[in-house]
């Protein structure tokens, strides 16, 4: 008993860092590793919910096979929108949130208001959102067709197969672009002023300010700010599931839609939903790789 | 400032406390109900004769002593007959002692919740709202409970449940497999069209007698309407929503629209399927540009906003275009049964019942409420309650009739529904899969409402993924 208590104060002076990040790790392994690992099971499997386990079989690689050979459906399709959705949403969602957060450093009178105002977006659960965006996309009562009718006498089908992804694209860009910009905002916010105030000397322009000034400094946070809008832009469901449930036709089914469909929406196939599940969550990885490195390289410079 | 701290704090505790109220309503009603028992002792035995309304209250002694302060949980589906069970659910308490908690969700949901639930035995339910179309599947995976003992136990289910008075059509259509009940049915529906008797007067045009006919209007109405309204509305949205609605003309055009029950083979891509979807796809056109993200809902919602000149979806949704705070044409509505095609009538059969869970602890509990809930005793007062009738005494009862003035026209649409029987098929066909096929096949006439495929393609890739399906099932 004393000789073992000696090994492990031995080692515990070897790795000090373990009793610290032990709790961490378990906590991870329970609630992150393990059910990969367990998805990744099921994907090599037929499981069926309501189906008994003994009538579930392996099948090895078959649903990835499936997959990637374009047996599945509107598979490339889904993930072809899904990191098209997300480049795009991003883009829009950073270069707004930028624009927005430049004109709310400005001095003006009742900031609080407006900041307030763009808690809204954010306070609200995106389901609700989609409900209301729902119903002000309608063709025949919505109230933006009420508008555009009025001044061009025609009306756009916004749920139909052509503007659905846009819709839902508008949806999302209304309800993610506040964060963006108050994120962007804190930053400017806590900028020194000494670099601003010598290239005013120098006689350098606004223009010039915000390219050789603002963005460098501002950089990582931008970064940061993108890599988590991607990741989200990447898994998104809420809205589209409210707005369109992927249609009409594949119009709108992002990947987690499909994932969605095939595994609960009354398909029932979680096996193959599973496989799917593991594309997204390499497909999330590697993306968030790729703007880690970038992150870690300006960092760097 | 000191003040002002503690008067914060109270105000925080007033919004903590208004949260958990809203947060957990449907439990203090029902103790509330019971705080106050016998607060009105004749609602229960106002339609009843005293003998009857005897049997009744010795039925709920009995329940009384045997489950007396039990809580049984219910999921159910948001549906007309749910809110008529939400009214009835106090007397239940009352009478039996039986605490009932709800969970009311949207059908999809409910199913995921069901199946999880389920699978992984939790016992969390107490009884549940069944939807047709998944009956095979639950009884095969032993979700649900065989009824039979309970329905002949006399203690259980005493003469004023009267089983033999549901609907044949039901009993063994939605709430039955292989003979066996399993559940008990609660809704009994059907399909219809619904149409606009003022316009179809204006135009001097009579209900149709073939599917052709139906076309034909539905294309007349279309050019007529030129752009201020539709021919028709339905449900196009993808995967179970329009794949049910093509179910709901499938047997129009074939005896094995699907499956041919003798030899278990799929057959999606026969010609007389892919003229029924077909069918579809020309009727989509007769509708609004948005058909193909339609759901139910808004189906309902632009006919009743008098935008389509007809309605073809569930007979349980009628009080959507019949109720005039949310209906601008509930005075003028008329209905009519999905029309024959080449190989006959629609025959249409859906529903909901109540079950219980295999892996539930109170089940004596809950088989008294399903038991209750569907009972011939309350029927009345459930069918007036917006319950959807399921018995021959309601369609009979001339104060049902009058109440809501679309249930003789469900009733004659259910009564077409027999006529599957007479041509040797059932509706709801025995397998695990008839819902995820329905998503299947959904899924493809979506892609084909939206010109991305044609009817040829959705039916043959319907086919394809439906064997990939099976191959797998079977390896």
């Amino acid at each position: 008993m004393g000789k073992l208590s000696v090994q492990f104060q031995n080692r515990l002076r070897k790795h000090p860092q373990v009793p610290y990040i032990l709790p961490t790790a378990i906590v991870m392994l329970l609630l992150f590793i393990l059910p990969l690992v367990f998805v990744f099971l099921i994907s090599l499997t037929n499981y069926r919910l309501g189906v008994g386990l003994d009538d579930i079989s392996f099948l090895g690689l078959s649903n990835y096979k499936r997959l990637f050979s374009g047996e599945e459906s509107g598979f490339y399709y889904s993930v072809f929108i899904s990191v098209f959705f997300m480049v795009l949403g991003t883009l829009i969602q950073m270069i707004l949130g930028m624009i927005c957060a430049l004109l709310l450093n400005q001095r003006f009178r009742r900031k609080g208001l407006v900041i307030a105002c763009l808690i809204v977006p954010i306070a609200m659960t995106p389901s609700i959102a989609s409900q209301i965006w729902k119903l002000m996309f309608n063709s025949e009562f919505g109230v933006i067709n009420y508008f555009i009718e009025a001044v061009t006498g025609q009306t756009v089908q916004w749920l139909s197969a052509d503007y659905a992804f846009l819709s839902v694209l508008i949806a999302t860009v209304w309800q993610y672009t506040p964060f963006v910009t108050l994120m962007l905002y804190a930053g400017l916010c806590s900028l020194p002023q000494s670099p601003y105030e010598s290239a005013i000397l120098d006689g350098a322009n606004k223009w010039q300010l915000f390219r050789h000034i603002t963005l460098p400094l501002l950089k990582n946070l931008i970064l940061l700010c993108a890599l988590m809008r991607s990741i989200d832009m990447l898994k998104t469901f809420d809205i589209p599931y409210v707005l369109t449930q992927g249609g009409p036709g594949n119009a709108t089914r992002f990947l987690s839609l499909k994932i969605y469909d095939t595994g609960f929406g009354e398909q029932n196939f979680v096996g193959r939903a599973s496989a799917m599940a593991v594309v997204l969550i390499v497909l999330v990885s590697l993306i968030s790789l790729a703007l880690f490195r970038v992150m870690n390289k300006s960092k760097e410079g | 400032m000191k003040m002002k701290s503690i008067l914060a704090f109270l105000i925080a505790l007033a919004m903590m406390w208004s949260l958990t109220a809203c947060g957990s309503s449907s439990t203090p009603e029902t103790a509330a109900s019971t705080a106050a028992p016998a607060a009105d002792p004749t609602a229960a035995g106002e339609s009843a004769s005293a003998g009857e309304a005897d049997a009744l209250e010795q039925w709920g002694k009995t329940m009384q002593e045997q489950y007396g302060g039990t809580t049984i949980n219910a999921l159910l589906a948001s549906h007309p007959s749910t809110t008529a069970m939400l009214e009835m659910i106090d007397e239940f308490t009352q009478l039996t002692g039986i605490e009932v908690n709800t969970r009311v969700l949207a059908s999809t949901e409910m199913k995921t919740m069901q199946r999880s639930n389920s699978s992984t035995k939790t016992g969390i339910f107490d009884v549940y709202m069944v939807d047709a179309f998944t009956v095979y599947e639950y009884a095969k995976a032993g979700y649900i409970e065989n009824l039979e003992g309970y329905l002949n136990d006399p203690v259980m289910t005493p003469e004023w449940y009267d089983y033999e008075d549901i609907l044949l059509a039901f009993r063994d259509g939605i709430a039955s497999v292989e003979g066996v009940p399993y559940l008990l049915p609660i809704a009994g529906e059907s399909r219809f069209v619904a149409y606009r008797t003022d316009l179809f007067e204006e135009h001097g045009k009579e209900p149709p007698e073939t599917i052709e006919e139906w076309l034909e209007l539905c294309r007349y109405f279309q050019e007529a309407g030129n752009g201020d309204y539709y021919g028709i509305s339905f449900r196009g949205a993808s995967g179970t929503l329009v794949g049910s609605a093509h179910m709901a003309i499938a047997y129009c055009f074939s005896d094995t629209p699907i499956i041919d029950p003798a030899t278990g083979e799929y057959q999606l891509d026969s010609p007389e399927t892919i003229e029924s979807i077909q069918f579809i796809l020309d009727l989509a056109e007769c509708s609004s540009p948005d058909i193909a993200s339609m759901n139910h809902e808004d189906a309902a919602a632009l006919f009743a906003q008098g935008k389509c000149a007809m309605w073809f979806d569930a007979t349980s949704l009628a009080y959507m275009a019949e109720d005039p705070s949310s209906s601008v044409v509930s005075d003028k509505v008329s209905y009519f049964n999905v029309p024959q095609g080449p190989a006959g009538g629609s025959g249409a059969v859906a529903g909901w019942s109540l079950g219980i869970p295999t892996d539930s602890e109170n089940k004596g509990a809950a088989y008294a409420f399903c038991m209750y809930m569907s009972s011939r005793e309350k029927a009345k007062e459930y069918n007036l309650a917006g319950g959807v009738p399921c018995r021959t005494s309601s369609f009979e009862d001339p104060e049902i009739l009058a109440a809501n003035p679309t249930n003789s026209f469900i009733f004659a649409a259910i009564d077409d529904a027999g006529e599957l029987t007479e041509r040797g098929v059932s509706y709801n066909y025995p397998s695990i899969n008839v819902l995820s096929f329905m998503g299947i096949i959904g899924n493809e006439i979506n892609r084909a409402e939206i010109g991305e495929i044609t009817a040829q393609e959705a039916g043959e890739n319907a086919q394809k993924q439906i064997e990939s399906v099976l191959a797998e099932q079977n390896a």
